[in-house]
Parts: C-alpha cells; sequence; structure tokens
C-alpha cells in the first residue's frame, strides 16, 4: 500500500507499550486515508476536546515520501473506533514522549499501569454493562480532569480518545472515560455505560501517574 | 316444558317416555275386550230368537244363556280391569316422566344458580384481588421474590405478613414478616434451588394502621443451572483483632495471615480447584476435588512474611466447577488486600537529553543526527523523578547550550515523586563544530530530598551527538530521521566557507546565498523560529524568537497587531513578549511574527513570517461528559 504511494521510508513512532509519540494539532487539517494530498479524507484535526481541552493525537508511523513530504500516521479519535489516518508532519506540533501504558483487562476488571515494561499501579475497575459496554481496542489518554468530588466522576476523572459503541447520542459524543465513582461496592463489576470506573483512591493514585498521550489498550 | 295432565291417560304417541312394553300392552288388551263383548252378543241374540215350542231346550237354553251371560259379565269385567289396568300403568308412566323431567329442570336451574353464584363470587374475588393488588406488585427471579408494598397509609410501621409456597407443597413454605415506614416499600426475599421449573406462591397479609387486606399472587419462573460462587479474602497481622478487609498497617518482619471464604452463590454443587495465591505461602484448606454443596460454604488459610516496604497487594484465585451439563466452570479472584508498609525514603531521578534539528521534521532523539553549520540544535532534557520522595532540583545550566536558551523546569524547582519535567535549550552549530566534525552534549543534574530523607544526589544525562558536516558538503541534513522541506521553500543552504565569518555571529552571508539559492533560501536557513507553548494555555506565557540576526519582529495575533521589538529589545538572546490569555476567547488563536533580518549587504532587509498556534482551554476543574 505505501510502496503504491511512492513513500520512500517508514518509521514506527510508537509502540504503545514502552516508548510512544504524541502531538498536539497545528492546523485544523484534513486526515487522510493515506499519505498523499488526493487520499480520501477521513475527518479533521481538531484543536478542542468536548470537555474544552487540548486535543492531542498518538502519532504511530512517520512515512517520506518521494516527493520528501513527510507525513505522520495517527489514531482518530471517534467512531467507529480504531481508525487511522495521515497528516502531514507540519500539522502537529513537536512529538512527545511517554513511556508507559494503561491496560484496561475487561475479563479480570483491573487497570495496570506499565511504565518501562513494569507494572508500577494497579487496581480494581468497573466496566460496561453488556447493553453498554466499553469498546475494546487501542486508545490514549486524552485530557486529565479535575473533577472536585463529582457524585458521578469523583475527585478526577481522565478523558481517553475511545467513543462507547452504542450511546451515539450522548452528550459529548459518547466519550469514554477512567474517573472516581461514589458507589465504591460496585467495584468491580460491570455497572457502567461504558466509563471506567475505579475506587477514588485509585483514581487519584492513578491521576497523579499518568501522563496525558499515555496509550490504552482495552483487552 | 308444559305441564301434563295427571288425572289423564296419556295416549300411546302421546308420551315418548312410555316404555315399550306399556305400548305392548295397551295394543293388546283392547282386542280381548272386544271378543268378549261380540261373544256375549251373539249368546243373547240365539235366546231372543230361540222358537217358543222348543220347551224342553228351552231349560237347556236357559242354561246355556246364563253361561253365555256369565261368560260375558266375566269378560267384561276382565276387559274393564285390563282397562283400569292400562290406565294406571299409563298415568304412572306419565307421572314418572314428569317427575323425572321436573327433577331434570330442578337441576337446570339449580345448575344455573350455582353457576351465577359462582360467577358473581368470582367477580368479587377479582374486585377484591384488584383492590388488594392495588397494594402490592410481586415479581419472582431464580434467586429471589421480589415485593413491592405500595398505597399503604402514611405511618410508620407498616406491617405484612408473606408467606411463600413453592409448587404447592406445604413443607415448602416460608413466612416472613415486613415492616417499613410510609406507604411504599420493595424488599426482596433471596430463594435458591436446583435447576427446573418452579411454581411460587405469595401472599401477603396485612391490618395495619388502619389498613386490611391480602393479596395472593402466583407466578412461576424456570430457573437454568447458575454456577456461581463468592471468593472474599480477609487478613490480619500477628494473629490480632479479627480478619477484616480493610487495609493494614504493616511493619517489614510481620506475618500476615489471610483467611479466604468461598461461597456458593449458586444453585449447582460446585467442585472446586486448588486455592492458587501468589502472594500467599502454603495455604491450607478443602483440598481440589471437594464439593461445596449450594449455599455452602469454606476457607482456606494461609499466610506471609512482609519483608519489604510498599503496598504488599494480595488476592486470592479459585475455581468452581459445576456438575456436568451445568455450566462451564467459574474462576473468580477475591477483591484484593492490602497492607501498607512504611517504605524508606529512596530519592532517585533520571535525566535524558534528546535532541533535533531546529525547523526540521521529527521528534526529538537521543539518536546521533547529521548537522550543518549555520543550524540550531534543540534539545529536549527530560527528568523525571523515579524515587518516593519530592526532589528540589539544583540550577539548571548546561554550558553546551547556548547562553540565554534554557527554559523550562518545575515550579520553584520542586519535582514531586513520580513526576517529570522538561527542560529546553539550544545551540547554534559554529565553525569550531564543523571543524571539529560533530557537536555533543550532556548534563549533569542535582536532587536535593527533604531533610531527613536522604543526601543529595548528581545524576548525568546520556549524551547526544551531532555530526556536524564539513565545509563544502552539500549534505543537507537529511541524515535525520525525519526531514522536511522548511516552510520556506529550499533548506539546502550551502554553507560554504565564505559564510563562516557570518556564521559564527550567528547571521550567515545574505550575498553566498543570494548567489547560489536566493533570498528563499538565505531566509530559510537564517530566520530563527518562534516558540511558543503547546497545548492549553492558561496562565501568561512568553513567546519568543531567537534575537541573534533579527532586525525587528512584529507579533500579530488573529491578525491584529499587538507589539513590535527590535534588536535592541533583546534580553539574553531573546526577543520576547507576554501574553495574557485571560483575555482569548476559549479556542485556537493565530500568532504570527513577521520578522525582518538584518541584511549586511544590501540596503533592503528580508522579511519572513513564523507563526505559531495558542490554545486557549476552558478550566480543567470541570464536569465531564463521559458517559458514565
Amino acid at each position: 500500500m505505501l510502496a503504491a504511494l511512492a513513500v520512500t521510508a517508514v518509521t514506527r513512532l510508537s509502540n504503545l507499550r514502552t516508548h510512544s509519540r504524541w502531538a498536539y494539532p497545528s492546523a485544523q487539517a484534513p486526515v487522510r486515508a493515506s499519505p498523499s494530498q488526493r487520499a480520501r479524507v477521513l475527518g479533521h484535526l481538531r484543536f478542542l476536546t468536548g470537555d474544552g481541552q487540548a486535543e492531542l493525537y498518538m502519532a504511530l508511523e512517520s512515512a517520506r515520501t518521494t516527493s520528501g513530504r513527510t507525513w505522520i500516521q495517527i489514531e482518530l479519535p471517534g467512531r467507529p473506533n480504531g481508525q487511522t489516518g495521515w497528516v502531514p508532519r507540519g500539522a502537529l506540533e513537536s512529538l512527545h514522549t511517554v513511556d508507559g501504558y494503561l491496560l484496561v483487562d475487561r475479563g479480570a476488571l483491573r487497570a495496570t499501569l506499565f511504565r518501562d515494561g513494569r507494572a508500577i499501579f494497579s487496581a480494581p475497575i468497573g466496566v460496561g454493562k453488556p447493553s453498554t459496554i466499553t469498546p475494546r481496542g487501542n486508545f490514549y489518554v486524552m485530557e486529565k480532569l479535575i473533577t472536585l468530588d463529582d457524585p458521578l466522576y469523583g475527585p478526577y476523572a481522565l478523558g481517553t480518545s475511545a467513543y462507547a459503541p452504542t450511546l451515539n447520542e450522548w452528550p459529548g459524543g459518547g466519550v469514554v472515560g477512567i474517573h472516581g465513582t461514589d458507589e465504591p461496592r460496585l467495584i468491580p463489576g460491570r455497572p457502567s455505560h461504558g466509563c471506567v470506573r475505579m475506587r477514588n483512591a485509585d483514581i487519584t493514585r492513578l491521576w497523579t501517574l499518568v501522563e496525558v498521550g499515555t496509550p490504552i489498550e482495552i483487552t | 316444558m308444559p305441564k301434563r295432565d295427571r288425572g289423564k291417560p296419556q295416549s300411546r304417541e302421546s308420551g315418548p317416555r312410555r316404555s315399550r312394553a306399556m305400548r305392548r300392552t295397551a295394543g293388546r288388551r283392547p282386542a280381548r275386550t272386544r271378543g268378549a263383548v261380540l261373544l256375549l252378543l251373539m249368546l243373547a241374540l240365539a235366546a231372543f230368537v230361540a222358537p217358543p215350542g222348543q220347551a224342553s231346550a228351552a231349560g237347556e237354553r236357559s242354561s246355556a244363556e246364563q253361561e253365555a251371560l256369565s261368560a260375558a259379565r266375566t269378560a267384561e269385567r276382565e276387559a274393564r280391569t285390563d282397562a283400569a289396568q292400562a290406565q294406571r300403568e299409563s298415568e304412572k308412566a306419565a307421572r314418572k316422566a314428569q317427575r323425572e323431567a321436573d327433577l331434570a329442570a330442578a337441576r337446570a336451574k339449580r345448575a344455573a344458580e350455582r353457576a351465577a353464584k359462582k360467577a358473581k363470587l368470582a367477580a368479587e374475588r377479582a374486585d377484591k384481588r384488584h383492590n388488594d393488588n392495588l397494594h402490592g406488585e410481586v415479581r419472582f427471579h431464580c434467586t429471589s421474590v421480589e415485593w413491592t408494598f405500595m398505597n399503604f397509609p402514611e405511618a410508620d410501621g407498616n406491617t405484612v405478613v408473606q408467606e411463600l409456597t413453592f409448587n404447592h407443597e406445604v413443607t415448602k413454605r416460608a413466612k416472613y414478616t415486613f415492616s417499613f415506614d410510609g406507604p411504599t416499600s420493595v424488599m426482596t426475599i433471596p430463594i435458591d434451588g436446583p435447576p427446573g421449573h418452579y411454581m411460587i406462591d405469595a401472599w401477603a397479609r396485612w391490618d395495619t394502621n388502619g389498613l386490611r387486606g391480602n393479596f395472593d399472587i402466583r407466578g412461576s419462573v424456570t430457573c437454568a443451572a447458575v454456577p456461581a460462587f463468592s471468593v472474599e479474602k480477609l487478613q490480619r497481622i500477628g494473629g490480632a483483632g479479627a480478619y477484616t478487609t480493610s487495609t493494614l498497617p504493616g511493619q517489614i518482619g510481620q506475618t500476615v495471615e489471610y483467611e479466604i471464604v468461598v461461597r456458593n452463590t449458586g444453585n449447582v454443587p460446585l467442585t472446586l480447584s486448588d486455592f492458587t495465591d501468589t502472594h500467599c505461602g502454603t495455604a491450607s484448606g478443602p483440598a481440589g476435588g471437594d464439593v461445596l454443596p449450594v449455599g455452602g460454604e469454606t476457607k482456606y488459610t494461609c499466610a506471609h512474611v512482609l519483608s519489604e516496604g510498599g503496598s504488599y497487594v494480595n488476592e486470592a484465585t479459585v475455581t468452581g466447577t459445576p456438575p456436568e451439563g451445568d455450566g462451564a466452570p467459574v474462576t473468580l479472584t477475591s477483591k484484593p488486600v492490602v497492607v501498607e508498609v512504611p517504605v524508606p525514603p529512596a530519592p532517585a531521578f533520571s535525566i535524558e537529553k534528546l535532541q533535533k534539528i531546529a525547523g526540521a521534521t521529527g521528534s526529538y532523539t537521543t539518536s546521533t543526527l547529521s548537522g550543518q553549520l549555520g543550524q540550531t540544535v534543540d534539545y529536549e532534557i527530560v527528568v523525571r523523578n523515579t524515587g518516593n520522595v519530592a526532589l528540589t532540583l539544583g540550577s539548571f545550566s548546561d554550558e553546551r547550550c547556548d547562553a540565554g536558551t534554557v527554559l523550562g523546569g518545575p515550579v520553584g524547582r520542586i519535582l514531586a515523586a513520580g513526576a517529570s519535567t522538561n527542560y529546553t535549550c539550544s545551540h547554534l552549530l559554529d565553525v569550531a563544530d564543523q571543524a571539529a566534525g560533530s557537536y555533543s552534549n550532556a548534563v549533569t543534574l542535582t536532587g536535593t530530598p527533604p531533610e531527613g530523607d536522604g543526601a543529595p544526589i548528581a545524576q548525568g544525562s546520556n549524551t547526544v551527538v551531532v555530526e556536524v558536516a564539513p565545509a563544502g558538503s552539500d549534505d543537507n541534513g537529511g541524515g535525520e530521521e525525519h526531514h522536511e522541506p522548511t516552510p520556506g521553500g529550499n533548506s539546502t543552504t550551502s554553507n560554504s566557507s565564505s559564510s563562516s565569518s557570518n556564521a559564527s555571529s550567528g547571521v550567515l552571508s545574505s550575498t553566498v546565498n543570494q548567489s547560489q539559492s536566493g533570498v528563499l533560501a538565505f531566509a530559510s536557513a537564517s530566520v530563527p523560529a518562534l516558540t511558543g507553548p503547546e497545548g492549553c494555555v492558561r496562565k501568561s506565557f512568553h513567546v519568543s524568537i531567537r534575537s541573534a540576526g533579527v532586525q525587528s519582529v512584529t507579533f500579530y495575533l488573529d491578525g491584529h497587531k499587538l507589539k513590535t521589538l527590535t534588536a535592541k529589545n533583546a534580553r539574553e538572546g531573546l526577543l520576547t513578549i507576554e501574553m495574557n490569555p485571560a483575555k482569548l476567547k476559549v479556542g485556537a488563536h493565530k500568532l504570527v511574527a513577521r520578522i525582518t533580518m538584518m541584511h549586511s549587504a544590501s540596503t533592503k532587509a528580508t522579511v519572513a513570517s513564523r507563526k505559531v498556534t495558542i490554545l486557549r482551554c476552558h478550566s480543567a476543574v470541570v464536569t465531564p461528559k463521559f458517559t458514565g
């Protein structure tokens, strides 16, 4: 595919485990299906999330074309989950690095944060009900929010790039968050509308440990 | 049916209920009577017509006549007797038929009355049930019966007596008494039983706070096999106190005792696996293969000696296997229990230096890069507190970075445990670097823990290297990982030896560049980049450009002119403006710097633009719109 597009070099930017790169957008550039100005447009980069925070994009690969132009493959948040696309290098600000990832295990009902391949935090979680499941796939931490002991979200919340697959009409588009709860007795369990719930002490700890741009794998 | 006249004999045709025997009798007897009457008449006639001279014969005839008359009378009597008998039988049959008809009518009437009464009673019961059901609903589940009481008096202490009967069996009946305050309450009675179909009768009666009534609601459930159980892990330290799920404080050397309680909460017996607990010593309890009956409970115990500081988290895993055909094995892990052991302070941090060629695409890297005379190397120094105490970082100075280019670092130079901070700086590759062939850079930083938490520590970074192309080389830095032309167009500025004198001062010779690549090449190679914040801005921030070679710069925000700075405004090699985002609307804003470069050999200055995007965000203190 890339060879047909006259790409001379492809470099992997993120392994989504121990070394990953992300960037803020510098323009509301179109995201294309392949590294070409003629490729189909899948969407556009956004500056702000639905909660008014800086939107960021996980950089997966870079490709340099024969014309000398460099493209970056990014994860494209939105439905359907798991979309990727390409933007010119200039459409993104500088690349930031993170060296960990967050594993959300829906089967074991547990979230574990790894740094440099070593587990540094683990806690039980609540995930989506069968009717409103927490989606499986690779995502990342989009934003860190302070929710001030909100009854629904606890003291802190993390916005992710994942979207609930069934809640199309949800305010804000149905973003899957990781947050606290005032119902800790439901954890571990499957009580949510798709979000990942944690006990307030656990989300407080995770919030201090995790950085924006940290990859999330939901299994 | 009309009534018959019991006083009149019934004709043969009139009684469909008359028996066949009666019909035979009624047909034969009138014929015999008619024969006797005829014989009698013939004898009388013979006596009347006999001649008078026949005297002797008259006495004989008279005797014969008497016999005939006697016979005639006898026959007549018999005939009358027969007729009377026939009439009596006919009347009897008629009466019997009438009686049977009357009985049937009476039975039908009683049946109709009973049906009407039953219907009325059913209607009354339905009405009563409706009224009683206004006070309650019952939902039947395989594991519970859920009762909802409503429309009760607005008073405390409403009391109902409940009774559950399964499959109409008295031996499977259970009684409960439930009290609640207010008009409405919901309560659940857990039930269990083996898989199968159940008829359940839920009956409730109340005479409380002036309200009296009852309901009887029946339902049925078909319950599949549900293999289920719970695992709860409890702990205590040193044999003291009761077992608990709470987090406990511990000390190194103490023994944590664990009790793992397994309860069969399903409706089928479970065969338990061997108990596994990777964080526990030898466990005691049921052997693998033991069967835990429905509702049954068993316990395992194990212990662990605390050997290091930190959070000691422990959880147990057990597998329960139901009988064949009743579902798949179930594996459960208990909720973890935690013992917090004080951790001795361990100050530590890491420092990593990364680099990239300014203006080139690609990320910061620790790899060796290729650069050219006149290019700027941007450095990023990532400092991460990898210990468990906060550190006060020493003053960051990097002699391999150009003066005045160091930015970043934590507020108050205090780096919290687990946190990281970035510094940036840069260096302009000069002729000395070109002569050396490369430029390497490393930095050392000190971190001081709080008093009593250890001694200050010094940490050195890795070394990053830029190989500098020798004079006359046309290498445009393509050796970098991700390179693309700079916005000005051609980035292949030729840094010939003739430019070296100016390059050492940070300004390239325009004459040389114009002669080879024109003004655009000059601008692309020498116009400095604009440095501003990335991501959300919520507090005042600075936007700056390196002042070397810059005659003046005018800043525009969303097309509106903000300020113009000239070379004489430079501080520490930078031309900087401060911006307050409080006046900005939420969203993205474009900040453009229109830069006029000094020009040594021309009266016309070179002008170029650089831009950054300023992102004004909402507060991070927000109620998100997540799905929850």
